[in-house]
């Protein structure tokens, strides 16, 4: 016997959603002015970014509705544009209604109307992109790697044309970014400094030593800045890539003017990621050693009893109500992602595609 | 970032590789001594022997003759012209329905039979198996044609008689002597569409005491080929980039008569390739580039009585594999040394029992796992082949592997055919066959240093198979052969490459199992007709295979078929002759197929149509000049056979081809 495959799985995964009638006329292929999506930005979906298989332009996003708990479509690019969106998935940028996506090895961003999920533009020519960033009205920030070991730098793009009108030059392997009191902080992951960049005038004002590895930035409520230094290991460029060197991470808390006088806590060992916030923004929480931590902004430790043993590809928060979503990642198989309540008690999980890696709220 | 990075590693440790020259000078200096002592008995007063020698050579008996009951496709038996440098994925793509997943045109090309991986099917040369012991498979785009001048590929898992990896299938690749058959010789030159340059050269000499082969060639290409891609202004026309490739063969074979009963071979075979490797649709071009060379000696002894024969043979390989991109680099070299030998008791014509021992060394170079490793493999075997009256055939035969620390189970195999019907004009044969396989594990998944696992088992596999065969004459012109055959196979153990969350790592498990079956059905008509001659071979392939077990994170659910496995895949070939034309043509059906990504998405199915058209030249009695065309990709079609690796549209190339006796 053989088995029966699903001819039309978009349709049958819209129908089981309870979008029957919208699928129904989305197959009316006369009726091209109705769009497959039409979402709110009402903070009742999530944008899950599946990275996809390195090397192959399969990266998708899928689209997870809160209300009625359950993935709406795991391949949301494709069903609404028709096409690949490329080759890893690293990040999204939530700007108004419109997306920004950032797709690493696809060399590109491609830019989404968040309502229907419809592609307005690709911007292309960017060179490793890892992030992006709202730096100001009509402008985003991209961080750039360009290449292993050489001078990373930020791209300017202007939104209204969806063109890079220019790039700026700051430290190696820039990564996440913030944009605090007019500013623009820059994580460069390859060192230990954070590059402050003016967005008014794309200049880069000041370079802050802070310790190995910085990815990710947060402010919390008390305007504070919060910088996750991950360590740097570094691993032999050959086969089988052995691990050369390696150092501890730590989470500071930056003093700006001074940043000699900042508050550091160190970890024991490298590999600390991923700095994230409530929605009051006075508690912090991170990823290390197969765990994610929760630490109120006003401790002067960092925590030793986990608040989620499990280990992540990616985590978010839930602006809200503070619900955990962490991701699992197998390099084979199908990802999934699992919900927690703010105390750490699972909730549910989902299965998604390749990779997941991260969660924008919508 | 880590993990993109480990995501890198996972890639490249599957795209594997490696170094180089010190082995070319000891190749060549066998070879220089090969044919200073292969030459010599030949200055003897050799007409003289010739004539004095009996008609009766030295014939061992064939390891196929103890695999009864399965079903053999022979790829190299038409005698069309394929253009030179073509491989063994290209023939085997396009002439057969068996499914290549090929990476690109020339790019990596591992084969599926019968719903198993690139792991399940053994390639033997001259008996020896020649998969890549680091990663366990063989890339098919690194076999050109030109050097063996026999390539069967027996279907159905074999353990007992072809060993490792002899799970879906095995590709059994020798070069037959044919004695006496004076000097002859082909040079052949090709050109063709996105910077394809191709030449080969074959010589090949034998009396009644020495048979002497030397094939070389080798092709490049630049593979700028244009494809279409979507892209949010619509579909874009782009040009393939970095999938240019580099590649040439040189194989030797001498075969030496001593004496009236035994012979002596000594065969080498130089495989060299460099390869661009093609990127992605939409993926960024990172420069990636392969070096693959492979070494392959052997040296082989055999003696045959009348009622018994005895035969040993070594082998010593090298294989590298190089890569590197922009970010990283792999090198890896392996030395396999390998010896077998034989014993046969022929009892009468009708009953044959062989023993053999064979034993494999392992040695991979440390730049790989950080250190030197070795692995020592034995096997000892016992095959038995009965014919208890004409038209029944009986094989039993029986195989255990010793492999460091692990048990490997003891794996028969039991086949039959028995020809139930026969008129003057038809017969029609049962076939069947029952057989345990095993599959080693490879180096890397004992060895690789992040994740290897030296503990684990081997995979292990049962089927069964039933087919039958029909012949029929209908006149002296009209031949038409039959064979449909049913198979079934469970592999359990299926080693499966999962993240352990207490390392981080990606490590090998036993963790699926696999039951593959179909059915495989072909059908092949000869028809001559005064100066016309024409063969036509229609084949198809249903293959179902499904997990049954396996990993709860897998992306594979359990009752899905496997990712790259067509449900449907059918070839037709016809090769025509009228006077001195000849026309080819090869059409291929492949069935859409499951992709890794998930999310149900397929990869559509595609239908591509070659064709050749030949004229030959007699220019004196002894000369001739073969001119062809060859037309690939004829419909023009814009298929892929790897998820988002572009093929070339229509394209062709002109062979001329000059042939001396």
């Amino acid at each position: 016997m053989l088995p029966v495959y699903r001819t039309f799985p978009l349709f049958s995964r819209l129908f089981l959603a309870g979008f029957g009638a919208l699928a129904l006329a989305s197959c009316d292929s006369d009726d091209e002015t109705s769009p497959i999506y039409n979402l709110s930005k009402d903070g009742s979906n999530v944008f899950v970014l599946n990275e996809g298989q390195y090397g192959t332009p399969n990266g998708e996003v899928s689209l997870f509705s809160k209300s009625s708990r359950s993935v709406i479509d795991n391949s949301t690019f494709r069903t609404v544009n028709q096409r690949d969106l490329g080759d890893v998935v690293q990040s999204m940028l939530v700007v108004d209604e419109q997306g920004y996506v950032v797709v690493n090895n696809s060399k590109k961003v491609e830019v989404i109307n968040l309502r229907t999920f419809a592609a307005v533009a690709t911007v292309t020519g960017l060179e490793q992109p890892r992030y992006a960033i709202a730096a100001a009205a009509g402008k985003v920030y991209i961080s750039e790697w360009v290449a292993l070991g050489g001078t990373g730098r930020v791209a300017v793009l202007d939104t209204r044309t969806n063109t890079i009108t220019k790039t700026i030059a700051v430290g190696r392997q820039p990564e996440g970014m913030l944009l605090a009191n007019g500013k623009v902080y820059v994580a460069n992951s390859d060192e230990n400094t954070v590059s402050v960049i003016n967005p008014a005038t794309d200049v880069v004002e000041a370079t802050l030593p802070v310790q190995d590895g910085p990815t990710s930035l947060v402010q919390d409520q008390t305007g504070a800045i919060w910088v996750l230094c991950g360590g740097i290991t570094r691993y032999g460029t050959t086969a089988p890539y052995p691990v050369l060197s390696s150092t501890p991470a730590n989470l500071i808390k930056l003093n700006t003017t001074t940043p000699a006088a900042s508050l550091v806590l160190p970890f024991t060992s490298g590999g600390a990621s991923e700095l994230r916030l409530n929605s009051t923004k006075t508690q912090l929480y991170y990823r290390y050693r197969g765990a994610v931590y929760q630490m109120s902004t006003g401790a002067a430790a960092l925590p030793t009893t986990p608040l989620i043993r499990r280990s992540f590809y990616g985590f978010n928060i839930d602006p809200a109500d503070n619900t955990i979503y962490g991701s699992i990642a197998p390099y084979s198989g199908t990802g999934k992602f699992i919900r927690y309540q703010p105390t750490g008690t699972a909730i549910d999980s989902f299965n998604v595609s390749l990779l997941p890696n991260g969660f924008v709220f919508y | 970032m880590v993990r993109v990075f480990a995501s890198c590693i996972w890639h490249h440790c599957l795209a594997w590789l490696c170094q180089p020259y010190r082995s070319a000078l000891l190749l060549a200096g066998l070879l220089l001594f090969a044919g200073v002592a292969f030459a010599q008995p030949t200055s003897s007063p050799l007409t003289d022997s010739v004539q004095r020698l009996p008609a009766v050579r030295v014939q061992g008996v064939r390891p196929s003759r103890f695999a009864v009951g399965s079903r053999v496709t022979a790829v190299l038996d038409s005698g069309a012209v394929l253009p030179t440098g073509s491989t063994l994925a290209e023939a085997l793509a396009s002439r057969t329905p068996l499914y290549l997943k090929e990476y690109g045109p020339g790019q990596l090309a591992s084969i599926s039979i019968r719903g198993t991986s690139a792991q399940h099917t053994a390639v033997l040369w001259n008996g020896f198996n020649v998969m890549l012991p680091t990663l366990g498979q063989t890339d098919f785009s690194l076999l050109p044609l030109s050097a063996n001048t026999r390539a069967e590929v027996q279907h159905g898992p074999a353990g007992a008689t072809y060993g490792t990896g002899a799970v879906g299938g095995t590709v059994l690749l020798s070069s037959g002597v044919v004695w006496g058959a004076g000097l002859r010789g082909t040079v052949q030159t090709d050109a063709g569409s996105y910077g394809l340059r191709a030449g080969s050269a074959e010589g090949s000499f034998s009396n009644q005491r020495i048979a002497v082969r030397t094939a070389a060639s080798y092709r490049t290409a630049d593979n700028d080929f244009p494809y279409s891609t979507r892209e949010i202004t619509g579909l874009v026309r782009r040009r393939q980039e970095n999938a240019a490739l580099r590649q040439w063969s040189l194989a030797q074979d001498i075969v030496l008569r001593v004496g009236q009963r035994s012979e002596v071979q000594a065969s080498a075979w130089l495989t060299d390739a460099d390869r661009q490797i093609q990127p992605s649709i939409g993926s960024a071009n990172t420069h990636a580039q392969q070096w693959d060379q492979s070494r392959r000696l052997l040296a082989g002894y055999r003696h045959v009585a009348s009622r018994h024969e005895t035969g040993v043979k070594v082998a010593w390989f090298e294989d590298v594999l190089n890569f590197r991109n922009d970010a990283t680099s792999s090198n890896s070299t392996v030395h396999t040394t390998q010896a077998q030998a034989d014993h046969t008791v022929n009892f009468g014509t009708r009953a044959s029992l062989r023993a053999g021992v064979e034993a494999q060394h392992f040695a991979v170079e440390p730049q790989l796992y950080r250190r030197e490793v070795t692995e020592n493999r034995f096997a000892g075997y016992a095959l038995f082949r009965y014919d208890p009256r004409p038209g029944l055939r009986i094989s039993a035969n029986l195989r255990q592997a010793v492999l460091p620390g692990r048990t490997v189970p003891l794996t028969p195999t039991l086949g039959t055919e028995w020809q139930v019907w026969q008129t003057t004009r038809q017969q029609l044969t049962l076939k069947a066959s029952t057989s345990r396989s095993y599959r080693a594990p490879t180096l890397n998944e004992r060895f690789w240093p992040q994740g290897g696992d030296p503990n684990l088992l081997p995979e292990s596999g049962y089927g069964y198979e039933m087919g039958l065969q029909h012949s029929y004459t209908t006149t002296p012109q009209l031949t038409l052969t039959s064979e449909l055959t049913a198979y079934r196979q469970l592999v359990d153990n299926w080693v499966e490459w999962a993240s352990d969350p207490r390392t981080g790592y990606t490590t090998p498990r036993n963790l699926r199992q696999v039951r593959a079956q179909g059915l495989e059905a072909s059908s092949q008509a000869k028809w001559r007709l005064g100066r016309y001659r024409l063969s036509a071979r229609a084949s198809y392939a249903l293959t179902q295979s499904e997990k049954t077990k396996g990993d709860a994170a897998d992306q594979l659910a359990p009752g899905k078929q496997l990712a790259y496995v067509p449900l449907h895949s059918a070839a037709l070939t016809t090769d025509q002759n009228w006077r001195n034309w000849q026309l080819s043509s090869t059409l291929r059906y492949t069935g859409s197929r499951s992709i890794y990504s998930g999310n149900g998405q397929q990869l559509p199915a595609y239908l591509l149509l070659n064709a050749t058209m030949g004229y030959t030249l007699k220019l004196s009695s002894s000369l001739g000049l073969l001119i062809a065309v060859q037309g690939f990709n004829l419909t023009n079609r814009n298929y892929q056979v790897y998820e988002a690796r572009a093929m070339p549209p229509r394209w062709g190339s002109l062979s001329l081809r000059l042939m001396w006796r």
